[in-house]
């Protein structure tokens, strides 16, 4: 069962109306048979029940309303819920200590509790993961305590089939140094700091003479070895670069201690080089087309942001950007749409290894790809509203959306894309799927769309009615089975990433996977493959050959049976 | 603007020297050293940044012991020091002390002192000794301004798992801690389950309200702990209606404490059916206040008292008050009265500071238009509350009366409330005295003092400040005739003198004066030491 833990927060802040049904049992008339889901609560470390814990019961992603109702476990950590009509409920608790969770949970996924005849629904055994911790102190050279520095935490894992590395959450030191991220759940993780030294003075401007004085420079630059320095992103233990860092294997309930000591090393200036206007207003106006954008490229194409680089303007057409570590960057321009610049350029990016002072020109960069699509609605009179075409690029983590206006035009955002690989997908779709998909100026298989440098990409699709669903349950040895990946899985999955779906078999082996655009797919289910890299074919393979093979047609359910493997 | 203030005392003082050619650099050029301290503990401060700046910038870092060395000064310099957690009295906001160089000279023990910055941090836990995580903590400082006791909202924050919460980068001060209302956020809620229990609001160390709250006294440079125990208590239900908004008008509703800060309690206002309710309100006075911005800006108020549900509430929604300022100016020539004015500014401006809250953004000045013939101020979008009234007259003019309906603004504060439709009534007169004196220390050398001329009688309370200095003692302009006692102290900063028992204390050695219209007196004061200065 698919059910997003986020939402599972806001449903009973906003107080949904509850349409779950409870009926009461009347004495004498053969009423509806009740059922009951009941169990006990445990520390899925120490196998102990769980005391005073909030167990619920809800709607499934299917369903509607919000959570039915709620229960306080005694000291021996059993809850029950009566009166229920047949059907499926998620389960979820907390406690203090113990992030909210939903029954077996696996990321967005879980195992539902399905009640009704020949269904047990009453012993079972919650495990509840307790919440791990970092904290640390961020100190600098001099042991002093770094403050506001900004504190990032990326996780390792399968993120849409992939095995990767992403941020996943950020906080702030304190006056002392000190920081804390808590209710994390077992994984592996990185951290790396962002901070700036309380001294840091990078505009050397200040430093240089002023008129009157007859001194030779030597000072200035005495001036610009203390204070024109700068801390690179400094990842945990201690490295500035993130092929140094090293992993914090966090168990479940594990508080660990991550100290980070940032080195102060010369800030390093690039200049760049904008358009040929010598008027110093037009080209920075105001708004857009003022300031660079910097990323920095950590762990295998992840892109960072950069802020607090101080960026000079002293300059006429030139943008200096101060205050950087050595490193691998990518400097986006927008693009400058000052009225009385006549040689305004457009937008433009340019990737630097970073190891000293440079200068960029703009003319030397590569611009942006301009990407812009059209989507003909097959039997439809007018374009139904809301619906946008969209571009992921899984290794950078970016996405570009484009509205479709009421013709068919797809008009997306931004300044235009960089070169890479993205997967196209309609978003918002209404039960609509792309039936068709080329493109111009850009290489397309499948549903990934390869852009290589700056050209301008058209894309062309034709989006029909008739998404389907594919209904079924999981077998092991004749027995359902709850708890499984099922995974749908597309033909040419390397290049169809947007066609896969999941879902977790519920406690009666059953699972849904909606929205299926039509085609030809193979349903796989593994017992235990949470951190099967899903979207890798070479991963997947072993698993297709006892799979079961679908021909999905629009708007059709399908019932499937599937070996657990 | 300091800067230049500096360069010109400096360039008074430049004996042209030529002193320790230490390094090659330059003629004229010479060596500071010195070393940074904390002013509260002496102990030297390593790694602090000395910025030597004048011609040319140098800075150095101080070693572990506190010194630092720097060379190649031009003449006419001037030094500050810095480092986080530091700040200067005198410049709060920017944690450097600033020392005027002697130019010239070798320089060889300068001593920096830095003041350290002080925290207050602590736990909140339940009565079983649980933490509560994100629970709302807000600090407030009680200032004082022109002699009034004022409340400063300093920071809000929440508890995280652990509860803990802290506040840093503090001056010192007297602080209060409010902590809560919350809720056990652990147990779950089912979508018509309303919660019965809650944690209520309450003041470092358990007050119900700041009234019974004890500050924290924070000295320089300390670390204060301050622990909250919170008891579940019932929580309850409160709904009413909200009438007198267009159909499209959007309302919001915050609900306030006591002491009229915002607390954090969810409250719904559905303005197109005038209807709103809050949930999990713990027992406690409260007041209920709801706002609707755009074209014509409406206000109500409701003071709620909850010990059970309540269900019957009535905002009423009216325009916020405007108050216009109507100013009279009177001036005698040859025993006649003529109202009005000459020069194009107005004589008097008026300045509102509100009182029962701390969070309320600052105060109001007056809006003012029109020409010196048709001139009128205006005090717009008040919110019903207390205010304190600041009336400040320019050149020669003295406030003689100034009432609001039936307040009189110059011995009390002035409370607003929804639906009043009253002016501000002013009238200046140009027939003050003069007041001038000097200060005498306890041996007989003349001193520097904040001079207060308090007025003794019932119908006016405001006090005129002056500053006497020991050359050529002080002078105030455009006193308003009366009899005043007159103080001289030596720091007045923190005195609550609006507060007439406050003076009290000081009333033997204070100066007994009588001021007629438009004559000239001349007082000696002794100086009064005020105890604390900084």
């Amino acid at each position: 069962m698919l059910f997003v833990r986020v939402a599972c927060v806001l449903l009973f802040a906003i107080g949904l109306p509850a349409q779950l049904q409870q009926s009461a049992p009347a004495p004498a008339a053969p009423a509806v048979l009740s059922y009951r889901i009941a169990g006990v609560v445990v520390n899925s470390l120490t196998g102990q029940p769980i005391a005073a814990a909030s167990v619920a019961i809800g709607p499934t992603a299917n369903q509607n309303g919000g959570i039915s109702k709620a229960v306080t476990t005694g000291a021996d950590g059993r809850f029950a819920f009566g009166g229920l009509t047949r059907g499926k409920y998620a389960l979820m608790a907390t406690a203090r200590g113990f992030a909210m969770q939903s029954f077996e949970h696996h990321d967005a996924y879980s195992t539902a509790i399905a009640v009704g005849p020949d269904l047990d629904s009453e012993h079972l055994v919650f495990r509840l993961e307790p919440d791990a911790s970092i904290d640390g102190e961020v100190t600098d050279d001099n042991n002093d305590p770094v403050q506001n520095g900004r504190v990032r935490l990326y996780e390792k894992k399968v993120q849409d089939g992939q095995l990767k590395i992403s941020s996943i959450n950020e906080t702030e030191t304190d006056d002392q140094g000190h920081f804390r991220i808590g209710h994390l759940a077992q994984g592996t993780y990185y951290l790396a700091v962002a901070a700036r030294p309380w001294y840091a003075q990078n505009d050397r401007s200040a430093f240089r003479r002023k008129p009157s004085s007859t001194d030779a420079d030597i000072p200035a630059a005495q001036e610009a070895a203390t204070l024109d320095v700068t801390y690179p992103l400094t990842f945990y233990p201690n490295s500035p670069d993130w092929a140094g860092a090293s992993p914090i294997m966090l168990h479940p309930g594990e508080r660990a201690t991550a100290d980070v000591v940032m080195h102060a090393v010369p800030a390093l200036h690039l200049r760049l080089r904008i358009g040929a206007s010598t008027n110093r207003g037009a080209t920075f106006a105001t708004g857009r087309g003022a300031s660079p954008v910097v990323f920095q490229r950590i762990f295998d194409g992840y892109l960072e942001s950069v802020f607090n680089s101080p960026v000079s303007n002293a300059e006429p057409g030139i943008a200096e950007i101060m205050g950087l570590a050595p490193g691998h960057y990518v400097i986006q321009m927008p693009a400058s749409n000052a009225t009385n610049d006549k040689n305004g350029s457009g937008a433009w990016f340019q990737e630097i290894d970073l190891a000293g002072d440079a200068e960029l020109n703009a003319g030397d960069a590569p611009a942006f790809a301009s990407i812009s699509g059209s989507v003909f609605f097959q039997g439809e009179t007018t374009v139904p509203r809301g619906l946008v075409l969209r571009l992921s690029n899984p290794t950078t983590d970016e996405s570009f959306w484009g509205a479709i206006s009421d013709k068919g035009q797809v008009t997306f955002n931004g300044d235009g894309v960089r070169a890479g690989r993205y997967t196209v997908s309609l978003g918002n779709n209404h039960g609509f799927f792309l039936s068709k998909l080329s493109a111009t100026g850009a290489r397309l298989i499948g549903r990934t769309l390869e852009i290589t440098g700056a050209s301008s990409v058209h894309i062309v699709a034709v989006a029909t009615r008739g998404i389907g669903q594919v209904d079924g349950v999981a077998l092991l040895d004749g027995q359902s089975f709850a708890g499984a990946m099922i995974v749908l899985v597309p033909r040419d999955s390397a290049n169809n990433s947007p066609l896969f779906r999941r879902d977790q078999s519920d406690s009666d082996g059953t699972f849904t996977l909606p929205n299926v655009v039509p085609g030809q797919y193979t349903v796989v289910a593994i017992a235990n493959g949470w951190d099967l890299e899903w979207g890798n074919p070479a991963a997947l393979q072993p698993y297709l050959k006892r799979g079961e093979a679908v021909q999905v047609a629009g708007e059709s359910k399908l019932q499937v049976k599937v070996q657990v493997q | 603007m300091l800067l230049c203030i500096w360069c010109v005392v400096l360039a008074r003082l430049l004996p042209a020297q030529i002193v320790n050619a230490s390094s090659a650099k330059g003629p004229g050029s010479f060596t500071v050293s010195g070393t940074v301290v904390n002013s509260v503990t002496g102990a030297p401060i390593g790694r602090a940044l000395v910025r030597v700046s004048g011609v040319i910038q140098r800075t150095a870092f101080t070693d572990s012991e506190g010194h630092f060395q720097i060379e190649g000064i031009q003449e006419g310099y001037f030094i500050e020091a810095q480092k986080p957690g530091y700040f200067n009295p005198l410049e709060p906001d920017r944690g450097v002390r600033k020392w005027a160089g002697k130019a010239g000279s070798d320089a060889g023990s300068t001593v920096l002192k830095l003041t350290p910055m002080s925290a207050i941090y602590g736990r909140i836990t339940d009565a079983t000794g649980q933490p509560i995580e994100h629970m709302p903590v807000s600090l407030t400082e009680r200032t004082v301004r022109d002699g009034r006791r004022y409340w400063n909202l300093r920071g809000s924050t929440q508890s995280d798992e652990d509860g803990s919460f802290r506040f840093a980068d503090l001056m010192p001060g007297a602080y209060y801690l409010a902590a809560g209302p919350g809720r056990d956020e652990t147990r779950i809620l089912a979508v018509d389950e309303k919660p019965k229990t809650g944690y209520p609001s309450l003041y470092y160390p358990g007050a119900p309200d700041l009234a019974s709250a004890s500050p924290v006294q924070l000295g320089a440079g300390q670390q204060a702990q301050a622990d909250f125990t919170m008891p579940e208590v019932r929580v309850y239900h409160v709904s009413g209606s909200v009438t007198g908004h267009l159909p499209d008008q959007r309302v919001g509703l915050l609900v306030l404490n006591q002491a009229g800060d915002p607390v954090s309690i969810p409250a719904r206002m559905r303005w197109d059916v005038g209807a709103f309710d809050i949930d999990a309100i713990p027992a406690g006075s409260y007041v209920l206040r709801a706002i609707s911005q755009g074209e014509q800006p409406l206000r109500a108020e409701v003071r709620l008292s909850v010990a059970a549900n309540v269900d019957n509430v009535h905002l009423g929604l009216a325009p916020a008050t405007t108050i216009p300022v109507v100013v009279r100016a009177e001036t005698r020539t040859s025993n006649s009265t003529v109202a009005g004015w000459e020069s194009g500014s107005p004589p008097v401006s008026v300045r509102l500071t509100r009182l029962d809250s701390s969070a309320a953004s600052g105060s109001f000045m007056t809006e003012e238009r029109g020409n010196q013939k048709n001139f009128s101020i205006e005090l717009k979008r008040l919110d019903p509350g207390k205010y304190a009234v600041d009336l400040t007259p320019r050149g020669r003019w003295y406030v003689q009366s100034a009432v609001y309906g039936e307040t009189n603004l110059l011995s009390d504060d002035l409370t607003v409330a929804a639906g009043q439709n009253y002016a501000m009534e002013v009238v200046l007169r140009d027939d003050g005295a003069i007041l001038t004196g000097n200060v005498k220390s306890s041996d007989g050398t003349d001193a520097s003092a904040t001079v207060l001329v308090v007025p003794q009688s019932t119908s006016r309370r405001h006090a005129q400040v002056g500053r006497s200095f020991p050359s050529n003692g002080f002078t105030l302009n455009a006193v308003p005739p009366g009899e005043y006692l007159v103080f001289a102290f030596d720091h007045a900063d923190k005195i609550e003198y609006a507060d007439g028992d406050v003076l009290q204390a000081y009333a033997s050695q204070a100066a007994h004066v009588t001021l007629t219209p438009n004559q000239e007196s001349h007082v000696v004061l002794n100086l009064i030491q005020a105890g604390d200065g900084e």
